[in-house]
């Protein structure tokens, strides 16, 4: 993530999609609260372009700041649950359809435990 | 301490006997067989005396330097050499069927170390005379190893046998657990199962590796835990038992969370003080810990579990070891044969109270005292 | 032969192998500056420095850490790529949804609307003796309890609201002794507890031993202190807390103090005095409180000055009331707060809980069902409350229409459908989803629409917080705190 301008009207970043994907830059900018409107241009190949504003036009003095930090966490945490989510999609599967499986398939289906040498 | 096994000079004993105590007093003790190793004509009684006798025209073993403790119920075996083994104690809580001397696990804490002998088809023999001659009045009677489940089959014949023959009997196994992970070893218990059967079964860690090395078998704990778990699916009372031990120390407090977690069905959690003989002097710098050392870790386990409505028993500890606030989970679990007071304990405030210690330990705490009353 | 078995093998040849071990679902969340929380799919948390989860993500636990040893005990990594252990993972997720395989146990009957009280966070009861529009008809009630006894589930609770519900007293016996007659057939017979939400002033001698008989509980309303009890609830146009009392004492001589218990809503007045209010529950021998913030909808807010306050205040009364609390408890007083002890439960036990408003799948439904006194049937008592402002989004449809049409109806598919937190963005992600739960006639009523928006939600926010300062006490880990925790959980 790259700031490009950050002035008490307005915060302009620039993220690089091969790191952050547009999912991760939507659910990152979900949580801003009502206080914020942004918008989101494409940049180049590979960028895009967030505009941040404050819904009566300007920042207090150090909001700006810690709207940035608070962005660039959310992207970092939001990436990391991209990841997870990736990763454990099929597990996640797995647990609830054998959670609701009957109980009666119990002794039917061949779910042992594979062996394990001693 | 008891000592079950005794010896006298035998005469006429030429195999092997197991019988029954039909008659007993300080210096004679007639055993009956009901069983065929005995020519007819003796009546199927064997006379076991203090005295010293010859001549007598029944089979006999004399000189045995003590009869006490015998009691008429008891359950004998009687050898050729003159070897007597008391194989069942009428109206004791602490008999056990003993399966084998072969387990799948190895245990660093072991007390009575595996051997690799072929000795199931012998034991299950002894086994199931015993459960044919105990009282009919018997409450409860242990199975144990080794480990129980390599009987297979034959297990789960002992338990048909406990059923017909002793239907209001307790019957608390001691188990790894590990042949429960497998669906086919449930399936076929569970035609044989009761709710007269409590397993008892190990766990010494949250963390797998931990728990594999502590019993030194790659893979028990995964084994054990799915073994536990199908247990429960089938309804099966299970008691977890945690020695406690400078290994197992360490992970207690996370052990006790995951048993909070993963296994609140289980009917008792008992935490157990280590019996100091077997494989532990062996793995004396490994194992041991005086438990006056961790008696916050058991502090926090026992009030953790108790306050989730599990029950908690302490086994193995005197209560002199143990943090008040707990004393009143202690059981005492030291099988009656086995269980010993010091000198120290004379005029102890507790004493009648307490299960003392393991008259078998080689090394016991040196911080155990009389404790006495404000 | 026996030596053998003393070559005992090292600790390292236990552990799998230099392998990579892989991910099991996990969610997280920061707690503060330095510290989050991880909770995986059944509910386990850890509490660990910021900076884990994407340790753990990026490969970067030590192997021989007691960090690692937990990740994999509690389920958040496997050695393997399928965990040996998954059926028990399975196992303890079906647990904790267990309240998926009970439809409908709440089943409200408001009998009546008229009421001896105005209360001002109330725009729902009428001060009138109208019994003919504002009494439920006896046709009505037997088709509420036909319905009652479709329902899949086997333990049933019937509450009875209003108004003032026992101003139809004769309503109530009526649809009790109806519903224990039918119970009678063994086939369908139910658990069933029967609940009265009553101010207690007009109880009588009748109605108690009627209540004794049938076992069933009173639950009452009492703010705290005469001083703010009798600035939110009148009754002949004064303060009705002598007279609650009396009939709290009264109730408690015949049923015993157990089967009385007492509600609190918090008015902008209440803000200011959490200790006073908490010590008047202790006062009038309650040993536990409901720290409850006034429902957020449009006609309990219509009186600004007395009950529209910010989400913030309210969490900070919420906050000095549990530390309080927790004070008490340390000094060996015992009284709990209900809403912790519910979080608490999902916390700490793996045990699904049945509080209708923290449940995903929504618990509107498929564990709630309201018959209104028109007859109306609603998917919540807060969507009836909605439908007293004209809004009859959540009406399901008329008791006397058929069980099919009413339960599992176009509306009830339409509420379900917006109440699955798992597929809700903001939600999805949550670490605290396994918590937490939807409540579809709140989104709709604070955001006019049912799927809600996270990020401005009261309901998000207030338990969002809620959550991190509950996490932020157990992660100071003060055994005494944890035990009392325990002992509101467990309620030995």
């Amino acid at each position: 993530m790259e700031i490009i301008e950050c002035t008490n009207k307005a915060i302009i970043l620039r993220i690089d999609t091969s790191l952050y994907s547009e999912t991760i830059l939507f659910k990152a900018l979900y949580w801003l609260g009502e206080e914020i409107s942004f918008s989101i241009t494409k940049h180049l190949e590979g960028f895009l372009i967030v505009n941040l504003a404050h819904v009566t036009g300007s920042f207090e003095a150090d909001d700006s700041r810690k709207l940035i930090s608070q962005v660039s966490r959310a992207l970092t945490d939001f990436k990391v649950r991209d990841i997870v989510n990736r990763e454990t999609s099929d597990i996640r599967k797995m647990i609830i359809a054998k959670a609701f499986l009957d109980d009666e398939s119990f002794f039917t289906e061949d779910n042992d435990l594979m062996r394990t040498e001693n | 301490m008891i000592d079950l096994r005794r010896k006298g000079i035998a005469t006429s004993i030429p195999v092997s006997i197991v019988g029954r105590v039909s008659k007993a007093d300080s210096d004679f003790v007639v055993v009956s067989s009901q069983e065929n190793e005995l020519e007819q004509g003796f009546g199927g009684k064997v006379v076991l005396t203090t005295k010293s006798l010859s001549n007598f025209p029944q089979p006999l073993v004399h000189s045995v330097k003590s009869l006490e403790g015998i009691t008429v119920g008891d359950v004998i075996q009687i050898l050729p050499s003159g070897v007597l083994h008391v194989l069942f104690r009428a109206g004791s809580l602490d008999n056990s069927l003993f399966t084998t001397d072969q387990c799948n696990s190895n245990c660093l804490m072991c007390s009575q170390p595996p051997k690799k002998v072929d000795d199931i088809e012998y034991h299950f023999e002894l086994n199931c005379s015993i459960i044919r001659l105990m009282p009919a009045t018997t409450e409860i009677v242990g199975i144990t190893g080794g480990e129980p489940t390599l009987l297979g089959q034959k297990l789960f014949e002992m338990f048909r046998m406990l059923t017909e023959m002793h239907p209001h009997c307790l019957v608390h196994i001691l188990t790894n657990g590990r042949a429960f992970a497998y669906q086919s070893f449930v399936k076929q218990y569970l035609s044989v199962s009761t709710e007269n059967h409590i397993w008892g079964i190990p766990i010494y860690s949250d963390f797998y590796s931990d728990h594999d090395y502590i019993v030194q078998a790659k893979g028990a704990f995964n084994e054990t835990i799915q073994g536990i778990y199908n247990l429960a699916r089938i309804g099966a009372r299970i008691e977890l038992r945690i020695v406690v031990h400078k290994l197992t120390v360490l992970r207690l407090k996370q052990l006790t969370k995951f048993i909070s977690k993963n296994l609140t069905f289980v009917e008792r959690v008992a935490f157990m003080g280590l019996e100091y003989i077997g494989y532990t002097p062996f793995n004396d710098q490994l194992l041991w810990i005086d438990p006056l050392d961790f008696q916050e870790e058991l502090h926090d386990a026992v009030v953790l579990l108790d306050d989730l409505g599990i029950n908690v028993s302490i086994y193995n500890l005197p209560l002199c070891l143990l943090p008040k606030e707990v004393r009143r989970f202690a059981i005492k679990s030291i099988s009656d044969w086995k269980r010993e007071y010091l000198t120290m304990c004379t005029g102890c405030a507790l004493k009648t109270d307490c299960g003392g210690v393991f008259g078998t330990s080689k090394k016991l705490s040196e911080n155990i005292q009389a404790i006495r009353i404000e | 032969m026996e030596r053998d078995t003393r070559k005992f093998k090292s600790v390292e040849k236990y552990q799998v192998d230099n392998e990579i071990y892989s991910l099991l679902p996990f969610r997280f969340h920061s707690i503060d500056e330095e510290r989050e929380v991880l909770v995986n799919e059944i509910g386990d948390y850890l509490l660990v420095p910021s900076g884990t989860a994407a340790s753990i993500a990026g490969r970067r636990i030590d192997r021989s850490s007691s960090l690692y040893r937990d990740l994999v005990a509690n389920f958040f990594i496997s050695i393997k790529p399928v965990p040996d252990l998954l059926d028990l993972i399975a196992a303890r997720y079906r647990t904790k949804h267990a309240f998926l395989h009970s439809f409908t146990s709440l089943h409200i009957f408001v009998v009546t609307l008229r009421c001896n009280h105005t209360c001002h966070y109330c725009q729902v009861s009428r001060a009138t003796e109208n019994k003919v529009d504002f009494d439920i008809s006896y046709q009505d009630i037997d088709a509420g309890i036909e319905h009652i006894f479709k329902s899949a589930s086997e333990d049933i609770t019937v509450e009875f609201q209003g108004g003032e519900p026992l101003l139809a007293f004769e309503k109530v016996r009526y649809t009790v002794e109806r519903i224990l007659e039918q119970n009678e057939v063994p086939e369908f017979r139910k658990h069933i507890q029967f609940v009265i939400c009553s101010n207690l002033t007009v109880i009588d001698e009748q109605i108690l031993s009627f209540c004794k008989t049938h076992e069933i509980l009173l639950s009452t309303s009492l703010d705290g202190p005469a001083f703010i009890h009798n600035s939110n609830r009148f009754k002949n146009g004064s303060g009705s807390y002598e007279s609650v009392i009396e009939g709290i004492s009264r109730a408690r001589s015949v049923l015993g103090n157990d089967r009385v218990s007492a509600l609190m809503t918090t008015s902008t007045l209440s803000l200011k005095y959490p200790k006073v209010i908490i010590d008047s529950y202790l006062e009038n021998g309650f040993h536990s409180i409901f720290l409850r913030p006034v429902s957020p909808y449009g006609f309990a807010v219509k009186n600004k000055k007395k009950n529209a306050y910010h989400t913030d205040e309210f969490l900070k009364f919420y906050k000095e009331g549990l530390e309080y609390i927790l004070e008490l408890n340390k000094g060996g007083i015992s009284i709990r707060e209900d809403y912790t002890t519910i979080l608490l439960q999902k916390l700490l036990t793996p045990f699904a809980t049945n509080y209708v408003d923290l449940q995903s799948p929504t618990g509107l439904v498929s564990n709630v069902v309201v018959f209104n006194y028109d007859g109306f049937v609603y998917a919540s008592d807060e969507a009836r409350m909605l439908a007293e402002i004209k809004d009859y989004t959540f009406r399901l449809g008329h008791v006397s229409e058929p069980y099919e049409d009413l339960f599992f109806g176009k509306k009830v598919q339409q509420i379900l459908n917006a109440g699955v937190a798992e597929s809700l963005a903001g939600c999805s992600e949550c670490a605290f989803l396994a918590y937490c739960g939807t409540d579809p006639v709140l989104n709709y009523a604070t955001q006019n629409d049912m799927q809600g928006h996270r990020a401005s939600s009261i309901f998000c926010k207030k338990n969002m917080e809620i959550f991190k300062h509950l996490f932020r006490i157990l992660d100071s880990g003060v055994p005494e705190i944890e035990s009392i925790f325990r002992s509101w959980v467990y309620q030995k």
